[in-house]
């Protein structure tokens, strides 16, 4: 009985290990041909498949539908020569494979463009050596480079090989360790976790190749490869690939009289464990078009990369095993910078990820230019250079937001430099570097530019002593309407220094308490010489003293006073009110056109007006008197129109000085 | 024998399912391997040999030499958990190695060749035991030292970059927050000072752990690594700064936050705070103004309103364009005008010298400012939002502790009252001046008789007053007829301060009577026109004109058979002016036609007159520059070129005659549609002032005074 037991056990563990699982043929429509070999990519949307047909070699690839339906052959490309074994980099816009070339197998890869593939090219000698190299396969951090190399035997028998890449290049590539090794190995092919690896060896006393698979712990340390018991164990198992939709490996059997393609459904053991995907594409943000962009996965402490790669076709596709945060950095040649903090310690299932990105190539920077004394926006000249060159640039747009406010689009990637320029004031320049990451697209830069200053000497003199006059100074620029100080004042001498803004007209009007008033205007726009000194006499005030005025002005054959005669008429309010103690005669005069007693009443009437509005003004009538002289005293003969003019006027004449 | 069999059997069919490498491991191969240098194959062979040899000391010679190879070999910042890893194999084999070649004196000497795979053993021609314990206690040493070094080192490296990626984490928060470094400014320091600091002190601290990192790879100089530092100045605020450095570069780029935070908070203290003190220095003063000017009760010209110096407002908008602040401020400033300017004069109802017209250019000015006020309120009303106040957050909590909202209607509110009410003051002037209304129903008694000073209606007095004015010089003028006894008398007389100085009659024409007299003072005098009419359906408007003592002047006859509404006499250039419409005494809106004449009193000849088919009122004459405007409501009105202007209700219209006569294009006044104009006045050469109500003419008679709409007031600009 004990036997029969022991008979059983041992035979359900034979059935257990040699029993052929459950095969099945692996449908997909073929194109015309032989097939050599395939791979599926690691997210299970593509395929990539080897075929001979009248001595030429093809790499066509599948696109796969939401179905999960192979479709959509493509011609990657083809050749006189053998190709062989070709697999997709994570990010499925590169093909490796093996090129046989007249120095023998080595591997190549072709990557997609927008335009299509590229043609092939060679990787270097640190991995094509002087034997054949085959069946190249990239893990899904793109890091590791496994392949198989004939050392010396003349294609007979492989071992398994790997590079590392580092700094810009792949390594020297080195063997993989025993057990891995133990027979002649070919078709090593990762999972999407970079963990479990399945491989053809033909060892020990197995005749044939057959799919063995193994667990990698460390880059030097492997499980030891298990045979995996559909093998058959007399015909040549090649290509095993996982399809991760349906879950099933993927091989070619070279049966007897033609090559098969198989299915066989994995027991959980042999499945990847969870893996992070993200992907998505890089875009212009201006016209949504994908560009060729670099993606780099960043080491969230040293900020150092982990990895990068281009998108050529502006699609990314990254695999990460959960456990740590990265970051994600996304840029593009003259365009901006998007960084990604990609968090994979969540990860339970596979979590896949889809994340466009939409990069701009210009930014908007908004100048804000200042008057730096008055706050005041100012219209400036802005001219930009290119740095580098050292050129002016004629193409950049420029718009005008509103005074002072200007809109500049400048291309990312550029060095420029700012040069601000107004007439009378100092010059302004500023650098802008674009070639640094740019992640915001509008900015704002205020600018104060210095108005250029006219030293004026202000001195206020009695015109009849010559002594300086000290008193307030109130000077206006006409130009702004800003006045210089809140109180300006001379010095016991008379003397003040004014430092007034280059390019601006002013007013300069002094109301000495005892003198006639002064007002002078002083030019300083960029076309007139400018007097270093003001000497302002001012006459002291004195019974009998007149001023003339000629632009206190009326309607016509009117006593009503026109509203041009309102400045004039309130600088006289203020000469009243600074002097309280003054009594004024108030005449008008006229010229000799009309009768005299017309011109009389006129006149009259017309110092009258005069009189009404300094007393709705706050002045006292009783210090005013009205006069009406009519043409009863000109200034000059009546014989000419500027003459008449001269003696159409308003006279004021101090009466008593209290 | 059977359970032999059995195990042989087992083991076989194990066998058959796990193949494993039967071949035996020899030393030597293995030492081969690791001379080879493949260190990986080699640690793995060991790791095998030893499991089936655990006494032979080489083996551990050998484990602990890789471990120490790879410590040498591992990236101190990348692989550092390898390395410790590592180091405890090294001390781990080594200890065995030391253990294994003490007990046994000879393990050395036996397997010298196993022990020559290091330069300073193979150096050595014969190697004793007491070298190879000298070269592991050396090597041992050495990593020891390397791991206590390390670890400071890494430590160190670890804290700089955590310290700076915190750093760079809030500075990307706040440029998150804050599109603009003006937002930034005004956000309220409480708010962004802790924020600011925490930047600050994790950069401090940043730059702190570099110096101690340059310190201690200075001193234990690291195979991979020295970097520096390249310290760069954030001068554009989100387009630097923004992104993190690589710290196993060997140059390192800060940015430098710590300036930056020093240049932010400087601006800060310095010009916000100083804006901040401007705002409310000027703030508070103004309000302190306007509760002094809402106390006094004393009238003077003397008020004027606060100055608000321009930079205050610059100032402001250089860190807040189209800000809340600088319209409230703005907004009190101007109320401060209109304040002052409520306190002048015009607006005293006990003034009685001042001119109807400095008062209407008085109104119209502070029209003006409530306009502008409202305006400001508005924008202020759509601009207090919290992204707008918050930059002002104290001061609104300080002096608007239950928001702008409430305010901002009582304003509108006590301003629009406030103006409402001097408003009534002028009208009360108006309607006292120009349309003599009496408020107070003055009169005089002259010889025993009333004169009334409005114009009245009836006949229970001798004198039945038709029309009042005064003269420039205040002198109040009455005209009307005199009942004696059965004899009708026209009369005109001159009041000073409410004493009769003359009257003067005048004889009307037999079967005449007069419905209305119209009279015109001026400076030098007075000017009547009185319109006789018979039962025959004749009639003439006869002027009379009277010197300040009575003297009679000039007398003349129009022959123009309708009722005057309006005459001017330019005592200057001694013309005069006519309106003629209709025939009723209080002028109807009618379809009468409108006659306007001008008469040289030198010479008493007319110079031109002009009918007008109109259907509306006649309101008054304005002269400018030698062109007289007469002013007109209408429906209907058709030009002397034919053309014909019609409105739906009422319309205002401008007829312009120059003074040779030339009639300019007849102009409907835009700004005053559906408007009925009562009376304008000329406020200076280049504005008039329409006063009226918005109403139709049809709907109210305006002789009592309680009774009328709100009075309006328009401001135009001469045509």
């Amino acid at each position: 009985m004990r036997k029969l037991i022991l008979l059983g056990v041992l035979v359900i563990m034979f059935f257990e290990t040699y029993s052929q699982d459950t095969l099945k043929q692996y449908l997909l429509p073929l194109p015309p041909g032989r097939v050599i070999d395939l791979s599926i990519s690691y997210d299970g949307t593509h395929l990539a498949m080897t075929v001979v047909k009248q001595d030429s070699f093809f790499i066509y690839e599948y696109l796969r539908n939401k179905q999960g339906e192979w479709f959509d052959t493509r011609k990657v490309y083809s050749s006189i020569f053998k190709l062989q074994g070709p697999t997709f980099s994570p990010d499925n816009d590169r093909i490796y494979f093996s090129f046989s070339t007249s120095e023998g197998y080595d591997i190549a890869y072709v990557d997609r463009t927008m335009n299509g593939w590229t043609e092939p090219r060679f990787l270097d000698t640190t991995i094509n050596s002087k034997v054949d190299e085959f069946s190249p396969q990239v893990d899904p951090t793109g890091k590791i480079l496994y392949f198989s190399r004939d050392e010396g035997n003349n294609g007979a028998c492989m071992h398994l090989f790997y590079s590392v890449w580092e700094h810009g290049h792949w390594a020297k590539a080195k063997r993989i360790v025993q057990p891995v090794n133990l027979g002649c190995e070919t078709f090593p092919r990762m999972e999407v976790d970079g963990q479990k690896l399945f491989f053809i060896s033909k060892r020990e006393k197995y005749k044939s190749y057959d799919i063995y698979y193994t667990k990698k712990i460390t880059q030097d340390i492997y499980t030891v490869p298990q045979r995996l018991s559909f093998s058959h164990p007399r015909f040549d198992e090649v290509s095993p690939t996982y399809d991760p939709v349906l879950k099933e490996l993927i091989f070619v059997r070279r049966e007897k009289r033609h090559d098969v393609l198989y299915a066989v459904k994995l027991g959980a053991q042999f499945l990847p464990s969870p893996v992070n995907i993200l992907r998505g594409e890089v875009v212009d943000n201006a016209t949504g078009r994908p560009i060729v962009a670099i993606v780099s996965l960043l080491n969230t402490i040293t900020n150092s990369p982990i990895t990068q790669f281009v998108t050529n076709t502006g699609h990314y596709q990254l695999i990460i095993p959960p456990g740590q945060n990265y970051t994600l950095k996304v840029t593009a040649r003259g365009y901006s910078t998007k960084f990604y903090d990609w968090n994979t310690r969540k990860a339970v299932g596979n979590n896949i990820d889809n994340v466009d990105f939409k990069l701009f190539s210009e930014i908007n920077l908004q100048l804000n230019i200042y008057d730096k004394r008055l706050y005041d926006n100012l219209n400036a000249q802005i001219d930009v250079f290119d740095s580098l060159k050292q050129k002016k640039l004629n193409n950049i747009q420029i718009k005008h937001l509103s005074k002072g406010k200007y809109l500049v689009k400048l291309p990312i990637g550029g060095f420029y430099s700012f040069h601000l320029s107004k007439d009378n004031y100092r010059p302004y320049a500023f650098g802008l570097d674009l070639r640094v990451p740019i992640l915001y697209e509008n900015f704002e830069k205020d600018i104060e530019l210095n108005p250029r200053l006219e030293r004026v000497v202000l001195k206020v003199v009695d015109a009849s002593s010559q002594r300086g006059v000290t008193t307030e100074v109130d000077v206006v620029s006409k130009t702004t309407g800003a006045h210089y100080k809140a109180k300006v004042k001379t010095d016991a001498n008379g003397n003040v220094v004014l430092f007034l803004k280059k390019g601006d007209v002013y007013e300069i009007s002094i109301t000495p308490k005892g003198y006639t008033f002064y007002s002078q205007e002083l030019n300083l726009e960029s076309d007139s010489t400018p007097p270093k000194q003001i000497v302002a006499n001012v006459k002291p005030l004195k019974k009998n003293m007149s001023m003339q005025f000629h632009n206190i002005t009326f309607e016509l054959n009117s006593a009503d006073l026109k509203e041009e005669a309102y400045p004039v008429l309130d600088q006289l309010v203020k000469f009243l009110k600074q002097n309280p103690n003054i009594k004024v005669e108030i005449s008008a005069h006229t010229d000799d056109l009309g009768s005299k007693q017309y011109n009389m009443k006129l006149s009259l009437r017309r110092a009258n007006s005069v009189v009404e509005y300094l007393k709705e003004h706050g002045i006292s009538p009783d210090r005013m008197v009205a006069i009406g002289y009519g043409e009863s005293r000109p200034l000059v003969p009546n014989d000419s129109d500027e003459h008449r003019a001269m003696n159409r006027r308003v006279e004021f004449k101090i009466l008593e000085i209290k | 024998m059977k359970k032999i069999r059995f195990i042989i059997l087992f083991s076989l069919l194990f066998l058959s399912v796990y193949p494993v490498s039967a071949q035996r491991l020899r030393y030597k191969d293995i030492y081969q391997v690791i001379t080879s240098g493949d260190n990986v194959l080699a640690y793995s062979l060991l790791l095998e040999y030893q499991k089936s040899n655990p006494g032979y000391a080489n083996t551990y010679f050998q484990l602990g030499l890789i471990s120490f190879n790879n410590i040498l070999n591992a990236d101190p910042f990348l692989e550092y958990d390898k390395i410790k890893y590592f180091a405890y194999n090294v001390r781990l084999y080594w200890g065995l190695a030391e253990k294994y070649i003490q007990n046994d004196k000879s393990e050395v000497t036996r397997n010298r060749k196993y022990f020559q795979n290091v330069p300073e053993l193979a150096k050595i021609k014969r190697i004793s035991q007491e070298d190879v314990l000298g070269y592991i206690s050396t090597r041992l040493n050495k990593v020891n030292d390397y791991v206590k070094e390390l670890d400071k080192i890494y430590s160190l490296f670890y804290k700089m970059v955590s310290d700076y990626t915190r750093t760079v984490d809030h500075y990307r928060h706040i440029i998150a927050d804050y599109a603009k470094l003006k937002d930034l400014y005004l956000s309220p320091t409480d708010e962004i000072f802790p924020r600011l600091d925490t930047i600050r002190i994790l950069f401090d601290s940043t730059m702190n752990m570099y110096q101690l990192y340059r310190a201690a790879i200075e001193s234990y100089p690291l195979k991979k690594y020295n970097q520096h530092l390249l310290l760069k100045p954030i001068t554009l605020y989100r387009l630097e700064g923004v992104t993190n450095t690589d710290f196993l570069n060997d140059t390192i780029v800060f940015w430098n936050y710590g300036l930056w935070v020093k240049d932010v908070k400087d601006v800060i203290l310095g010009s916000i705070m100083n804006m901040r003190t401007n705002i409310a220095i000027h703030y508070n003063s103004m309000m302190a103004l306007e509760r002094k000017f809402l106390k006094t009760k004393v009238y003077s010209d003397k008020y004027l309103g606060y100055f608000l110096p321009s930079p205050v407002i610059y100032q402001i908008e250089k860190y807040d364009i189209n800000s809340i602040m600088t319209n409230l401020l703005e907004y009190n400033k101007i109320k401060t005008d209109f304040l002052a300017y409520r306190l002048h004069v015009y607006n005293d109802t006990t003034d009685s010298l001042t001119k109807l017209i400095v008062r209407a250019n008085s109104y119209a000015h502070e029209d003006m400012l409530l306009t502008q006020m409202d305006s400001m309120l508005r924008v202020i009303s759509e601009l207090n939002v919290p992204e707008n106040t918050r930059k002002y957050e104290g001061f609104f909590h300080t002096n608007f502790p239950h928001g702008l909202a409430p305010y901002i209607a009582k304003e509108r509110v006590q301003n629009l009252n406030m103006h409402k009410k001097d408003f009534e003051h002028f009208k009360y002037f108006l309607y006292r001046d120009v349309f003599h209304y009496s408020f107070d129903s003055s009169y005089v008694v002259y010889n025993n008789d009333t004169i009334k000073l409005f114009i009245s209606t009836g006949q229970p007095s001798k004198y039945v007053t038709m029309d009042v004015g005064k003269d420039p010089l205040n002198n109040l003028f009455v005209a009307g007829v005199e009942n004696s006894g059965h004899k009708w008398k026209i009369f005109v007389c001159k009041l000073t301060n409410t004493t009769v100085q003359w009257l003067k009659t005048m004889p009307i024409n037999k079967d005449f009577t007069v419905p209305q007299i119209k009279l015109y003072p001026y400076t030098d005098g007075v000017v009547i026109d009185v319109y006789e009419t018979s039962s025959q359906a004749q009639g003439n408007n006869t002027f009379y004109r009277f010197d300040q003592i009575g003297e009679q002047g000039f007398t003349f006859r129009s022959n123009v058979r309708s009722v005057p509404r309006f005459i001017y006499y330019d005592d200057i250039n001694n013309f005069l002016i006519a309106a003629y419409k209709g025939n009723d005494r209080e002028e109807p809106y009618s379809a009468d036609t409108l006659i306007i004449e001008k008469w040289d009193i030198n010479k008493k000849q007319k110079i031109w007159r002009y009918n007008f088919v109109h259907t509306g009122q006649f309101v008054n004459v304005l002269r400018y520059d030698s062109v007289y405007y007469a002013f007109v409501n209408y429906t209907k009105f058709v030009g002397t070129n034919g053309k014909a202007f019609r409105s739906g209700a009422n319309d205002v219209g401008v007829i312009r005659i120059t003074e040779s006569g030339k009639i300019m294009p007849f102009r409907p006044l835009e700004k005053t549609k559906y408007f009925y104009l009562i009376y304008t006045i000329k406020l200076s050469s280049q504005k008039f002032d329409v006063l009226g109500f918005q109403a139709s003419p049809f709907d109210f008679k305006h002789e009592k005074f309680g009774q009328l709409p709100p009075l309006k007031s328009i401001i135009i600009n001469k045509f």
